[in-house]
């Protein structure tokens, strides 16, 4: 037995010594980088529309345009020669009319080179097929006026309320396709784009950095079984499930690396450099692209080398930031803010774990509670934006002014906003319900989903400073399951919410339509009560803003929609945050762009060691 | 008799002592770790000092130190200790209770009823436990009161069985037959005759499960599915210390106390009933197995 | 003994619409819009959907006896529905995720027999001696000390402090060889895979990476199996034909070998269908402490996305499983034990 337990030993003392692999060789040809949880959802353009999917499809596809350094003010041509103006004439005086120079001689990773033909395919191909929930209503939207193919199909005088496809008439699916077909035209070796309305992001929504204006190959597409183009057969490929569609994980773009496998099941993407990238091969070789739940796991890949770079939380930043070797490059530029919403209307049956009685009677809240702007302002007046800038976010970020963010044009920095002043909270919740809030109290739960610490905190924030004005104000932070916060929201349940909107096209209509118009995002999530206010309030203007070609008139709008939110307290934003990279020393060539989903563009990244 | 053995192995006594203790820590939690006033409406809320999330090493002000998210250790765990109790003596009830009403009546009344009721309880046991009580959490969300009834769920099985088996013996009894035919009721023979012979055994095994039941509801609050954010669980604790094993690049061991604070009241829990449960079965009878 | 597998066999479908059908009686609870959340996985992805759409396009609306006779119909035709949270198809994510399964239950099963049952015989033969009590202490420590806690320790440890053994199931380098070029799969267990490539250091690699979860998965059975072992030979020893056996003279080596060790093992055979059940569980915990990427890691992710036709699809295969590693065992049972008849 002993010369068992010796031999065991021994084997263990081998095993040990062995470590001397663990820290791979330095290789200056290959990346890694390692996210966290969720790796991408699917492949394909037309349905990704989430950032694990955008990183993917960042690196293999090219878009008409690009952002020029990555800044968001300079736009330039990339599978087009020009960009479209007014100036040099591709773009007609009223806006509706762009005309898009192809360049020519573009290969794709199939061999084939790029046409016209491909580009008008890539965008009628992802409006045809329109996957729900997916990020086509950023074509529908400029080129036709409406929001989904559904809506296209009742412009051609059918009924949008199908359960499938299939039920609807022939040719009205044909009169439909006719409608999207002819927004885009080839001419020569030209697209023609034709604008229902003036859209002035419509050349942002092209650009390198969303997924969904993404060019694709079409004999390629055809080739592997997906729609050739025939005017009566698309309906064959309408709205698929996710794992149904042609480019769900196959891929052929025109973009520097080539796509080798996904593997999920071990939750990896791997690639490999297009040598015959028409800019020029990029310098690394190949590209691993990692999904690791655990902190813990990614830290020590990073440490070892096996990583070069690796997805760490804001909360979580000072843990690597003493790491020998290892950069963090932060407050880089967001286009994004976290705003805390109000329902308007909250259902009371079934919801009294969160609102109590459903009265005013100090042991709940009424249906209406939200709705006087007197509580909204008193809340607003209670957050510590301050402490929760410092303290929470760790600096990471700037108080907002108003909905949109302040890295926008037509934002008015000057615009006076809510801060921490309990005198003036106090004042409001006196004059809420006629003085009845303040003599009776109230008791609200409020929400966040479990898992999401910095919102937490915040909520934590805000409990402690409204029962710190009056002691009949209870306030209780509740945690729940993502999948329960959804079904909440459905119904306009959740009387108070903190949630995140991260642009599409870096455009102030991009905010303006979620927090403001009434068929937005959000106002379908904070009840009726805000949609009627939203129709009389800011309708009108956000429909005007987009509208508006001239600068100084969007200017003009977009100020007053800011003065109108502020005044009204319709939300409380009260964080812009800016985002940070946890690389390895030796990654070089890093270009960040608040435009791209993608954390990282391989193209321009190459490795050297001191 | 029993107690007397139990006092006099080193090892029981051990347990014994240990669970004696936390029993203490239980009852005097508002004495031992008190509620500060602004958490008074929820005792259960393990106190935060900060709005950070990196832990701090144990000082005076908070003996055990801080865990992620500035929660108190010490605090967490003495509160713990309560919900550590409430878990395992709730499941254990009701898993025990619904348990014998099934598995008792079953037996008694025998034939195709018995034989329906037993497949039912296959069902229920072609599932690994711990699998079961995740999908089942997930499915109806997170909380403590999700977790018991998931746990109750695939736990009263057992005891169904196990005292199944029992009844069925002592049903051929003389004095059982004796009692029917001299026409007392069904139930009454159940209730007076029947099971006080036949529970013991399966009491002993419900006790010996307390820990094994503290154990998968910890389970469940480190996945995430347990109880809710900031409630004084020690699995919960122990899920915090996850992001934090490796420590700093300069001390690996940094943030030792994340682990080892609530670790150790996890396990000397569980070990002071496997120590007491482990005589037991020893004094009882050497053939019941675990 | 054929018949009786037959009618256990029989039994299988019963436990599986059992399963199934009580995991989508808990589904009912959920409503679509709760569902809806295996698409739209976090806040950061609510965008500018309509969640009605993604209701009707996936069905999530209909009533759940349509949903469980549609879901009954597919299977038959041998297709599990897809799986969000695993990006692939129900069948192909069990597939491809058991294997590595496989191989951490393998690597800890056996150690755990061989040495549980040695450490018992160890125990018993030294009733109450200071051998016993540390074997006994080593048992119950190992039976209080939770599969999560010990896990992080060992993290801490041999990852944080030494670096030997890092989670996941193989190196950045290793794992790229395995995908790409021509490593050939041949029975998804990285150990095997890469002795038939001709590879030892991705061998060396996996192995390296297979010893802090197999330490942490075993470390409770050795302890069970080590206490059953213990009182099954206790009992053994009191029996009258090995009091015979010593009183002819043999020596306590050959009595202990060829008389108890034998008949105490027909108790510890059984409780081996338990220990395979309970490893099962225990997979779920040590998977997702050491990121490795069986199908204990896949359940629990996807229970915890309510990613439903995945729940549905393991659900089933474990039940399936159970039925019949418990088939199996009974009839080991019978075969070690000539006085069981199986009926």
């Amino acid at each position: 037995m002993k010369t068992k337990l010796f031999s065991l030993l021994i084997v263990l003392l081998a095993l040990s010594l062995s470590v001397s692999v663990f820290a791979a060789p330095f290789d200056p040809e290959t990346f890694v980088y390692v996210g966290g949880a969720g790796g991408p959802q699917t492949l394909d353009p037309a349905s990704s529309y989430d950032t694990a999917s955008g990183e993917v499809i960042h690196q293999i596809y090219d878009n008409l345009f690009e952002y020029v350094d990555g800044e968001l003010d300079n736009i330039g041509p990339m599978l087009a020669t020009e960009v479209p103006t007014v100036a040099n004439g591709l773009m007609s005086e009223d806006g509706r009319t762009i005309r898009v120079p192809i360049r020519q001689g573009v290969k794709f990773h199939s061999g084939a080179t790029l046409t016209a033909e491909d580009v008008r395919y890539s965008f009628l191909r992802g409006m045809l097929a329109d996957p729900a929930g997916g990020p086509m209503w950023m074509f529908f939207e400029p080129l036709l006026g409406v929001q989904t193919m559904r809506s296209v199909i009742e412009m051609a005088g059918g009924s949008g309320d199908f359960a499938a496809i299939d039920e609807v008439d022939p040719t009205i699916l044909r009169k439909a396709y006719d409608l999207v077909a002819a927004t885009i035209e080839v001419d020569g070796n030209d697209i023609v784009f034709h604008l229902v309305e003036p859209y002035p992001p419509f050349i942002n929504i092209l650009a390198k950095g969303g997924s969904w204006s993404a060019i694709i190959c079409k004999d390629w597409m055809v080739a592997n079984g997906d729609w050739d183009g025939n005017p009566d057969t698309w309906a064959k490929w309408y709205d698929l499930a996710i794992e149904d569609m042609t480019l769900y994980d196959h891929a052929n773009g025109t973009g520097p690396f080539k796509l080798e496998t996904w593997d999920k099941s071990g939750a990896q993407v791997l690639f490999s450099r297009f040598d015959e990238y028409w800019q020029g091969p990029a310098s690394l070789k190949s590209v691993v692209i990692k999904n690791i739940p655990e902190l813990a796991t990614r830290q020590l890949m990073l440490r070892v080398g096996d990583a070069d770079a690796i997805y760490v939380g804001q909360e979580d930043l000072p843990q690597v930031r003493s790491m020998p070797d290892v950069t963090v490059i932060d407050g880089l530029p967001q286009v994004t803010n976290t705003v805390l919403f109000y329902s308007f209307t909250i259902p009371v049956e079934g919801n009294e774990d969160l609102v109590g009685s459903g009265k005013l009677d100090g042991n709940g809240i009424p249906s209406d509670f939200f709705a006087d702007v007197n509580v909204r302002k008193a809340f607003n007046y209670s957050f510590d934006y301050e402490a929760f800038l410092q303290e929470v976010a760790l600096g990471a970020g700037v108080t907002p002014v108003g909905p949109i963010p302040q890295s926008l044009p037509y934002v008015n920095t000057e615009q006076e906003y809510y801060s921490n002043n309990p005198a003036k909270a106090a004042e409001y919740f006196k004059k809420a319900f006629d003085g009845e809030l303040w003599e009776k109290g109230f008791e609200v739960g409020i929400v966040y989903n479990t898992g999401n610490n910095t919102r937490k905190t915040a909520l934590e924030i805000l409990e402690y400073n409204v029962e710190s004005i009056n002691p009949k104000f209870k306030v209780n932070v509740i945690g729940l399951e993502w999948a329960t916060v959804l079904d909440k929201l459905r119904s306009a349940s959740l009387p108070v919410f903190v949630m995140g909107w991260v642009m599409d096209f870096p455009d102030t209509h991009n905010f303006a339509v979620p927090f403001m118009h009434s068929t937005g995002t959000f106002a379908g999530y904070c009840g009726q009560g805000l949609i009627d206010l939203a129709k009389v309030e800011f309708d009108g203007l956000v429909e005007a803003g987009i509208k508006a070609t001239d600068p100084v008139e969007r200017e003009k709008i977009y100020f007053e929609l800011q003065k109108r939110y502020v005044d009204l307290a319709v939300g409380m934003p009260f964080m812009e945050a800016t985002t940070h990279r946890v690389m390895r020393d030796w990654v070089k060539g890093f270009i960040y762009s608040p435009a791209y989903s993608a954390q990282y563009d391989y193209y321009t990244i190459f490795k050297e060691q001191k | 008799m029993v107690m007397k053995k139990l006092l006099h192995n080193p090892l029981s006594m051990i347990g014994l002592l240990l669970l004696l203790g936390f029993i203490l820590v239980a009852i005097f939690a508002p004495w031992i770790a008190p509620t500060q006033d602004a958490y008074a409406n929820d005792p259960y809320r393990v106190p935060r000092f900060g709005w950070g999330t990196t832990p701090e090493p144990p000082s005076p002000q908070h003996p055990m130190g801080l865990t992620q998210g500035k929660y108190d250790i010490f605090y967490g765990i003495v509160w713990g200790t309560r919900t550590a109790f409430q878990v395992g003596l709730i499941v254990t009830g009701l898993s025990c209770f619904i348990g014998v009403v099934i598995g008792s009546t079953s037996a008694y009344v025998g034939g195709k009823f018995d034989e329906v009721v037993m497949r039912f309880v296959d069902v229920f046991m072609s599932f690994p436990f711990l699998i079961a009580a995740i999908v089942i959490t997930a499915i109806l969300g997170r909380g403590l009161d999700k977790v018991i009834i998931a746990l109750v769920i695939f736990r009263w099985t057992g005891y169904a069985r196990l005292i199944r088996g029992n009844v069925l013996q002592v049903k051929q009894d003389e004095y059982i037959m004796a009692a029917r035919a001299g026409g007392v009721s069904h139930p009454k023979i159940l209730m007076r005759h029947i099971l006080p012979n036949t529970i013991f055994p399966v009491l002993i095994q419900a006790s010996m499960n307390m820990g094994s039941i503290v154990v998968t509801a910890s389970t469940l609050s480190f996945l995430g599915l347990g109880a809710p954010e900031g409630h004084a669980d020690w699995g919960q604790m122990i899920s915090f210390a996850r992001n934090w094993v490796l420590g700093t690049p300069d001390n690996s061991l940094a943030y030792w106390y994340t682990v080892v604070w609530p670790g150790l009241a996890i396990v000397l829990f569980v070990l002071s009933w496997n120590l007491i449960g482990d005589a037991f079965r020893d004094i009882m009878d050497p053939r019941i197995q675990g | 003994m054929i018949t009786y597998i037959a009618r256990r066999l029989l039994f299988l479908p019963i436990v599986l619409i059992g399963v199934t059908l009580l995991v989508f009686v808990a589904m009912s609870f959920l409503s679509p819009y709760q569902l809806v959340s295996a698409y739209i996985k976090s806040p950061e992805e609510l965008k500018n959907q309509s969640l009605d759409d993604l209701v009707r396009k996936y069905g999530l609306d209909q009533p759940v006896h349509v949903r469980y006779v549609s879901w009954v119909k597919n299977l038959l035709k041998g297709d599990l529905g897809y799986s969000v949270s695993a990006n692939m198809s129900v069948t192909e994510a069990v597939a491809k995720r058991f294997p590595a399964t496989i191989e951490l239950a393998l690597f800890a099963i056996i150690p755990v027999v061989l040495g549980g049952i040695w450490l018992g015989t160890i125990s018993a033969k030294h009733y109450n001696r200071p051998l016993d009590h540390v074997t006994r202490t080593f048992a119950i420590i190992g039976w209080s000390l939770p599969d999560f806690v010990f896990g992080l320790i060992l993290l801490m440890i041999f990852y944080g402090v030494l670096g030997w053994f890092p989670p996941g199931r193989l190196s950045m380098w290793a794992d790229t060889v395995v995908l790409t070029g021509d490593f050939v799969r041949y029975t998804g267990l990285n150990t095997v895979d890469s002795l038939l490539n001709g590879r030892p250091d991705i061998f060396w690699d996996s192995v390296r990476h297979l010893i802090a979860p197999v330490i942490t998965l075993s470390y409770l059975w050795w302890a069970y199996l080590l206490r059953i072992t213990r009182s099954s030979m206790l009992e053994v020893m009191n029996k009258d034909y090995v009091r015979t056996a010593r009183a002819k003279g043999l020596t306590e080596k050959v009595v202990v070998n060829r008389h108890v060790r034998r008949n105490a093992m027909i108790p510890v055979a059984t409780v081996s269908g338990s220990m395979v059940l309970g490893l099962l569980g225990g997979v779920v915990i040590v998977e997702t402490v050491f990121d490795y990427k069986g199908i204990g890691l896949l359940t629990a992710t996807g229970a915890q996305q309510l990613d439903y036709t995945l729940i549905l699809g393991t659900t089933l295969f474990y039940g399936m499983l159970l039925v019949l590693i418990n088939l199996v065992v009974d009839v080991l049972y019978a075969v070690i034990d000539p006085r069981v008849r199986l009926e």
